[in-house]
């Protein structure tokens, strides 16, 4: 059963169309990683969802409810954690989830909701001292009031130290457990790899992929590259080299040779061809691609291989 | 039915604020301090409780309407400035539910203030005057909550409105000056062109004095008279109806106000509703 549907859900905004035809689906239980640079449309998608801007053009439904004319009971079952919200500063952390206790018409009790964020020392303090993690921690203890069946997390790693992330996946985890489902925006292929049963990645307004991460990882053949440290670089080797079947380009800055190579080609025509040309092979890095390659590649439409060789040894 | 959690918490934050205690001991102030001052200038013993009521009521005619604007034009747009509006319609709050509660919440921002102001100043007119009339006291009480809810109305008409914070000071500002202190140049304008003379104080067209009256501060000086028993005001009938050549018709009876009051209650709110309902917040 799909917890979040969208049919060809459009924003524009003047003339820019900042969501432009999506169509979502999100199923019970499952954690949907909604990625996208900054400015692709996740927040305008978000927005949408929750009702703070209308959208104008196809629908969208939440908990079988319409996103436009129910969306206060979409949002009395679901814990969101907004994206650039504030904090009332003169309110402690725990009126703030008293507050949103109270609206859920729920009995949690706010203390142990703000320990199980990490914030069990500041229940009484007023938020305006708050440090960024902190209010991200109070903002998801406010989420999860009321155990919702659905959480949307908007951006909830920003502001968060990695340890502070690990706590943030550790909680969504047990959400999960607990029976909810969970659909969070990322601009971070690396904070949605390692929980995520899904992923969808958004560009300009539109859904570009959408997969489990194996599923991406093996649909998506990536060039390999090869750093190989060189004592001279002679005229024909890079020519040569080029005239290989296997290899995309081969470029040199005069002390390494850096190779393109087609995905899983093998490597020692490569060694060969240079060691031919009478030259003596130094050390010697791969790279294969990495999520955040995968991500940039298919987020900004250029081969990663394009960007400036980075070798990992 | 959310609204009720959303004057609350309203009303906790902008209880923490110091806005409140200066109000508070504004009031006190004013209503302890300026009600003695017949008292002070009595030669001749305790004056009439009456006198202390009367020298009361310009200074809250003039006060609060300024309190209420300044406690009401920030309660939603600086909610929109800060972000915070995306918890307040994150939580499954209406729009109405926000407006309906912030109303609550400024309204009682206003009241509780005037309640103690009232209660202390109580003390000091049963003291210091002779014979104290509970029934005028709390008929002046009930107007100056009246007129808190008309101005933190009209503010939160706006602030609903505008989606920043210096529009909705400056949409403020321009319609206390224009529908409040400079109102009477209207008529007076109008007149003027028809006339090409100068009103008097009586013997007026109705239209005229219906105009005067449509201001908010006009229309609530008028429903005072039905809230509260003034000395004087018999004498010198200083309501539209003394005033108007030949017959009175029946909107500038003083219970009419109460029309004109409860337009400036909803007509603004309903204006900030609308708008509120179909903004987008991004």
């Amino acid at each position: 059963m799909s917890i979040i549907q969208t049919r060809n859900l459009r924003r524009r905004f003047g003339d820019v169309a900042a969501v432009d035809g999506l169509d979502l689906e999100v199923q019970r239980g499952e954690i949907y990683g909604f990625l996208g640079p900054n400015g692709a449309g996740k927040s305008t998608t978000i927005n949408m969802l929750l009702g703070f801007v209308p959208p104008t053009g196809g629908s969208g439904t939440i908990l079988d409810a319409d996103i436009e004319t129910q969306s206060l009971q979409i949002r009395q079952r679901t814990g969101v954690l907004p994206e650039d919200f504030g904090v009332y500063d003169r309110l402690t952390a725990r009126k703030h989830v008293e507050f949103a206790v109270d609206t859920k018409n729920a009995a949690d009790d706010p203390a142990q909701l703000l320990e199980r964020v990490g914030l069990g020392d500041a229940i009484d303090r007023k938020s305006g001292g708050f440090s960024t993690g902190m209010t991200q921690r109070l903002a998801l203890a406010m989420a999860l009031a009321g155990e919702p069946e659905l959480l949307i997390l908007d951006e909830p790693s920003s502001g968060l130290d990695p340890n502070g992330a690990r706590e943030m996946r550790q909680i969504v985890t047990e959400e999960v457990d607990r029976g909810a489902t969970v659909f969070f925006s990322s601009h971070s292929m690396e904070q949605v790899e390692a929980i995520c049963d899904r992923v969808g990645i958004m560009r300009e307004g539109r859904l570009v992929a959408e997969d489990t991460i194996d599923g991406l990882k093996s649909g998506f053949s990536s060039p390999s590259k090869l750093r190989v440290g060189v004592d001279s670089v002679p005229d024909a080797v890079l020519q040569r080299l080029r005239g290989l079947e296997s290899v995309i380009d081969a470029r040199t800055d005069s002390r390494f040779i850096y190779i393109e190579l087609e995905e899983e080609a093998p490597k020692a025509p490569v060694f060969s061809t240079i060691e031919d040309q009478g030259v003596t092979i130094g050390e010697i890095g791969t790279k294969t691609a990495s999520l955040e390659d995968l991500f940039a590649s298919i987020t900004t439409g250029e081969r990663s291989a394009e960007n400036p060789v980075e070798v990992r040894q | 039915m959310t609204w009720l959690h959303v004057a609350r918490k309203d009303f906790q934050d902008a209880g923490r604020s110091r806005l409140l205690w200066v109000l508070t001991g504004l009031l006190v102030l004013l209503i302890a301090g300026l009600s003695a001052i017949p008292y002070v200038l009595a030669s001749d013993g305790r004056p009439a409780f009456e006198n202390g009521l009367v020298f009361l009521y310009s200074p809250i005619g003039f006060l609060i309407p300024i309190v209420g604007l300044i406690v009401g034009y920030r309660a939603i747009v600086g909610e929109r400035e800060s972000g915070s509006i995306r918890f307040l319609l994150g939580l499954p709050n209406t729009r109405r539910d926000v407006l309906l509660g912030k109303l609550v919440g400024r309204t009682a921002v206003v009241a509780v203030p005037t309640v103690i102001g009232f209660a202390v100043g109580g003390l000091v007119l049963a003291l210091l005057y002779e014979g104290f009339a509970f029934g005028a006291y709390l008929g002046l009480f009930a107007f100056t909550v009246v007129m808190g809810l008309v101005y933190v109305a009209i503010a939160l008409g706006v602030s609903a409105s505008v989606d920043s914070r210096a529009k909705a000071l400056a949409v403020v500002a321009t319609l206390y000056v224009v529908v409040d202190i400079a109102w009477s140049f209207v008529p007076m304008s109008i007149y003027w062109a028809l006339e090409r003379s100068f009103p008097g104080f009586e013997n007026l067209p109705a239209w005229y004095l219906f105009l005067e009256r449509l201001s908010p501060g006009q229309a609530l000086s008028a429903i005072s008279l039905t809230l509260v028993d003034f000395v004087g005001a018999e004498d010198i009938d200083v309501t539209a109806a003394g005033r108007v050549a030949g017959e009175v018709p029946f909107y500038l009876e003083n219970w009419f106000a109460w029309v004109i009051v409860l337009a400036w209650i909803f007509v603004p709110l309903g204006i900030g509703y609308l708008r509120f309902r179909d903004a987008t917040l991004n």
